[in-house]
């Protein structure tokens, strides 16, 4: 069977890339291999871990389970989308790296951006809600706490 | 892993999208969330040349929702979007419960109803690598004439592990199944085989167009519990959903409906009758204790779980008593 290949216009981070894609190809390997943007990260590759997480019309979206040709159209942020044009922070991100909720750093991107989107729709969570948030992204090295500890905080600063 | 190659579709209208899939008809596969679909995909298993993503139809992502009416969504309308709705976590608990408990935010925004309903059933010898399953032989899922778990068994018993569906079918949800030719309407509970490798009746070319939660459903109290190892991602071990309708301080009627222990969600039969004409007032955790027992006793007959997945099939059963207990407490005494 041919690969069928199509052109789509991706828009990330505000930014729209004109690619040439498989209908196959997942969101998660068009952004990292064909446009470029690593910060998203392959962990388990079948929608079990988070490390993919994406934002696709501000909704938390695992990449790993997404057709690359089905998100076009929709605006995509990625974590290199996520610090303002002049290089500062966003809030989540700077209590990340103040209060060490970053071992690794290969959770954080995904993790970052959920914490970002539960702050969009609720912004004073309780530690519950926060955990629920965030429920779908797995982290193997921090146990949680500082990461629980960063939203809370980022929560007061936001 | 990587997706084999296919052809992608996004029809607009509900009548292209079920024209694709005649057209297409033994090669193609509706799209929706893809949590289920993509993922098994990649592992060899669900095979499909053709996807024809059902997202772009409008239509079908629509909920009406309204407070003591029916309440009417499409296929689909994503599991976060229907337990959000106004008032249903107050009102339709079970609902809201079950929803929440969907693997996590990410699956629950990406999720969708129908997806929901209609996701494979699951087995540790089925939900494995291509190069793991060579290993074995063949299933009745995969095309072979055995159960791996159940040697002598006629039938699959691959585990369906919903946690909408007990929910919706102990509120006594219907489904409405559209293909080009025509249109069906049918109680949740009716479009379970209960049997692994096709735990659906429904057809090629069909899809469910909408889910339908009566009108009553806004007068019961209800709650769901969800046997798991962690608070999220991981499908049930067990499930159960409960449902129950009150008037006059008096229990009319109860629903009960569990999921992960067999291969298609189970209605209990002749739950409501231990406890119609019952005060609630008098409903004290002493009394849910000994109902729950009696509840489990009837709802362990209808299930067969084995050994195909974490929890030991026995260690399930047990916890059935268990869960009943936990919910028939959060209706009554919380």
């Amino acid at each position: 069977m041919s690969s069928n290949k199509k052109v789509i216009v991706l828009n990330v981070n505000n930014q729209e890339y004109e690619v040439l894609v498989k209908p196959q190809e997942t969101l998660l390997e068009v952004l990292r291999e064909t446009v470029g943007l690593t910060g998203t990260k392959s962990g388990c590759n079948e929608g079990s871990c988070g490390a993919c997480t994406v934002l696709v019309e501000n909704k938390p979206t695992l990449a790993c389970s997404t057709l690359a040709i089905a998100a076009e159209g929709k605006e995509i942020m990625t974590i290199e989308g996520l610090a303002g044009e002049d290089g500062k922070l966003h809030p989540v991100q700077q209590s990340f790296v103040e209060n060490g909720a970053i071992q690794c750093g290969f959770c954080t991107p995904g993790m970052v951006l959920s914490a970002k989107s539960l702050l969009d729709r609720n912004s004073k969570p309780n530690e519950e809600e926060i955990k629920e948030a965030l429920g779908g992204n797995l982290c193997r090295c921090t146990g949680y706490a500082k990461i629980i500890k960063a939203v809370q905080i980022a929560a007061i600063v936001k | 892993m990587t997706l084999p190659a296919l052809e992608y579709y996004r029809p607009q209208t509900l009548k292209e999208g079920l024209t694709l899939l005649k057209e297409q008809a033994g090669k193609v596969r509706p799209l929706a969330g893809g949590t289920d679909l993509l993922n098994n995909m990649k592992v060899g298993l669900n095979p499909a040349e053709v996807l024809v993503d059902l997202t772009g139809i409008e239509t079908l992502s629509v909920i009406e929702c309204s407070v003591d009416k029916q309440i009417i969504a499409g296929g689909t309308a994503t599991i976060w979007n229907l337990i959000h709705q106004p008032e249903v976590k107050k009102s339709l608990t079970a609902l809201y419960q079950a929803g929440i408990g969907v693997g996590a935010v990410q699956h629950q925004q990406m999720g969708t109803l129908g997806g929901n309903l209609c996701q494979d059933t699951r087995c540790w010898f089925y939900n494995q690598t291509r190069h793991w399953r060579k290993s074995h032989p063949l299933c009745y899922k995969t095309g072979g004439d055995q159960c791996l778990v159940m040697k002598k068994s006629e039938r699959c018993h691959a585990a369906y592990c919903s946690d909408l569906a007990p929910a919706l079918i102990a509120y006594g949800a219907t489904i409405k199944l559209s293909s080009l030719e025509s249109e069906r309407i049918i109680p949740l509970a009716e479009f379970y085989t209960g049997e692994g490798k096709t735990p659906t009746n429904i057809k090629p070319g069909e899809i469910i167009s909408e889910i339908t939660i009566p009108q009553s459903a806004w007068k019961t109290k209800s709650a769901y519990i969800k046997l798991r190892s962690r608070k999220s991602i991981d499908f049930p071990q067990a499930g159960v959903a409960v449902v129950v309708s009150e008037e006059g301080g008096l229990v009319m009627d109860v629903s009960l409906a569990l999921t992960a222990l067999e291969s298609g969600p189970v209605l209990a039969k002749g739950i409501g009758e231990i406890f119609r004409g019952l005060k609630t007032e008098d409903l004290d955790a002493g009394k849910i204790s000994a109902l729950a027992q009696e509840c489990a006793a009837i709802a362990i007959k209808n299930v067969l779980p084995v050994a195909n997945m974490s929890y030991r099939p026995s260690y399930r059963r047990q916890m059935v008593g268990v869960l009943i207990e936990e919910t028939l407490k959060k209706i009554f005494v919380q």
